[in-house]
């Protein structure tokens, strides 16, 4: 049997297929329950993957789910503890909807998802795990699991452990970080694209998840297709033979995929030197000052994700990975012009600034 | 304007509806277990213990936590239960689901305020009753 999945109707019972029983147990109403049964040893393909540093051990009954997401796979065994898990009933008979908003709702350490109309997924924070019943489709969708899922899974369960998400950009230049962070529209998407242009690597454009190893923060990127806004065409000819598209969270934009658009560098992780908070605004000319640290601090904080009170670990370990990366500099970044024009600014500050190992070149 | 100013961002919205309160309750007989129901909508306290009997008691073998969500589709979709130890799924599409913790003897979820009483009295109700009726009485949760 792949897993457990029965309807039941009321008072007689009868296999219907292999695998899916109905039984009636004499009601008027037919009422009909899928019910699975999530145990371990029933989702026979498994596999450890690493995703932003962190171990997942991720178990299904269907291989070509796991071929979705092969490119996490970790070299290390299943035996090895992880820090979270993913375990996901492939239901050959679910269908579903492609066109359906997903919908989101949180309660306690849960967190309730539903995709594509009838695809449940639940997020558990206490036990760091996400249990899902997808369709055969959704299992074969590359997309929705490296672009969707894998990023909503790290930025829910991360808290518990031990990951911060950011709100920031985050680009590495001779194995130094730099995190690029901003209100929702000052352009850190546009900028983020025009430093990797000038020789940054790119490692995320929007969603940065912060670890500590050994004591030092590690900046990791999920490698998503890079956002940015319809207006962005005027300043990357790349995107004039594209079409925006409506991303998940409804807006019109380019989602591309950075190094095959813009023929840029990408990597999955870095140490980060700085914090670059940028500013849109008029100004006579490019400006880059420090930022007061509790501003920095109190920036990431206010764009973190609530969680309630039951939660507190995951709230404390989140500040404190938040008050290490705010212990780096912090600078306020306002620039004018095109983006290419801010980003060799900043690419000039952040060489003058830092040497290759990373360490603060003497004030000026 | 200073630095401060630019960089303060307003309290994040609660997306998710994790922090809705839940200040209506009322403790009855469920399934043989005594059942503290909580909630932030009077109607849907009294439609999901219309089939209980009520009981004053203080001690509570289960406290079961239902946000009325006006926002969530009304119409239920096909029920399923996902079974993952401890913890059980129970949906009725968007509409309507919630998570049971065995463990911590809590039942958790959320319900479309456009869900009619005949579908939560004939379709919702019987299967939280079958959910709650094998749950095994051992640790009280704290209320």
């Amino acid at each position: 049997m792949v897993v457990g999945c029965h309807e039941f109707v009321s008072a007689l019972s009868f296999v219907r297929t292999a695998g899916f029983q109905a039984c009636f147990r004499g009601t008027l109403a037919v009422e009909m329950i899928r019910t699975y049964s999530v145990e371990r040893e029933e989702l026979a393909v498994k596999s450890m993957l690493e995703i932003a540093g962190c171990k997942c051990l991720f178990s299904t009954n269907d291989r070509s789910l796991f071929e979705s997401v092969s490119r996490w796979k970790s070299h290390k065994g299943v035996e090895a503890g992880c820090d979270f898990e993913l375990r996901v009933i492939v239901d050959k008979g679910l269908t579903r909807d492609a066109s359906a908003q997903p919908q989101f709702r949180g309660a306690q350490q849960f967190v309730f998802a539903v995709f594509h109309s009838k695809e449940s997924f639940l997020l558990d924070l206490f036990e760091r795990r996400v249990t899902a019943v997808v369709s055969r489709e959704t299992a074969r969708d590359h997309e929705f699991w490296n672009t969707i899922l894998i990023p909503i899974a790290l930025g829910v369960l991360g808290p518990a452990m031990g990951v911060a998400p950011l709100h920031c950009a985050c680009l590495a230049h001779n194995g130094q970080g730099m995190l690029v962070a901003g209100i929702s529209g000052a352009g850190k998407s546009t900028l983020a694209v025009a430093l990797a242009k000038e020789g940054f690597a790119l490692v995320s454009d929007d969603w940065t998840y912060a670890r500590l190893e050994q004591g030092e923060v590690s900046a990791y990127g999920l490698q998503v297709p890079v956002k940015l806004m319809p207006e962005c065409s005027r300043y990357f000819e790349e995107l004039s033979s594209l079409r925006p598209r409506i991303a998940l969270n409804g807006e019109l934009a380019f989602e591309v995929n950075a190094a095959e658009t813009f023929r840029v560098q990408v990597a999955h992780r870095c140490a980060p030197s700085c914090v670059v908070f940028l500013e849109r605004c008029n100004v006579e000319k490019s400006s880059i000052e420090a930022l007061p640290r509790d501003v920095a601090k109190r920036y990431f904080a206010q764009s973190a994700e609530l969680l309630p009170t039951e939660l507190r670990q995951a709230i404390a370990e989140r500040e404190g990975i938040i008050d290490q990366v705010t212990s780096r500099d912090c600078w306020r970044f306002r620039y004018r012009g095109t983006p290419q024009q801010g980003a060799r600014a900043l690419k000039r500050f952040f060489e003058e600034r830092y040497d290759v190992d990373g360490h603060c070149a003497a004030a000026s | 304007m200073s630095m401060d100013t630019v960089l303060r961002l307003p309290d994040p919205p609660d997306l998710l509806r994790r922090f809705v309160e839940t200040p209506l309750q009322k403790t009855v007989q469920f399934e043989g277990k005594r059942v503290l129901m909580r909630s932030n909508r009077q109607g849907c306290l009294d439609m999901f213990s219309s089939l209980a009997v009520d009981d004053g008691g203080a001690k509570c073998d289960l406290i079961w936590t239902m946000v009325c969500d006006p926002d969530l589709p009304a119409e239920l979709g096909e029920a399923s239960l996902m079974e993952s130890a401890p913890v059980a799924l129970l949906s009725f599409g968007r509409s309507c689901f919630m998570a049971l913790h065995r463990n911590q003897k809590e039942l958790t979820g959320f319900i479309s305020s456009g869900v009619s009483e005949q579908n939560v009295l004939e379709i919702i109700i019987p299967r939280v009753k079958e959910l709650v009726g094998a749950m095994e009485l051992e640790n009280a949760p704290h209320v």
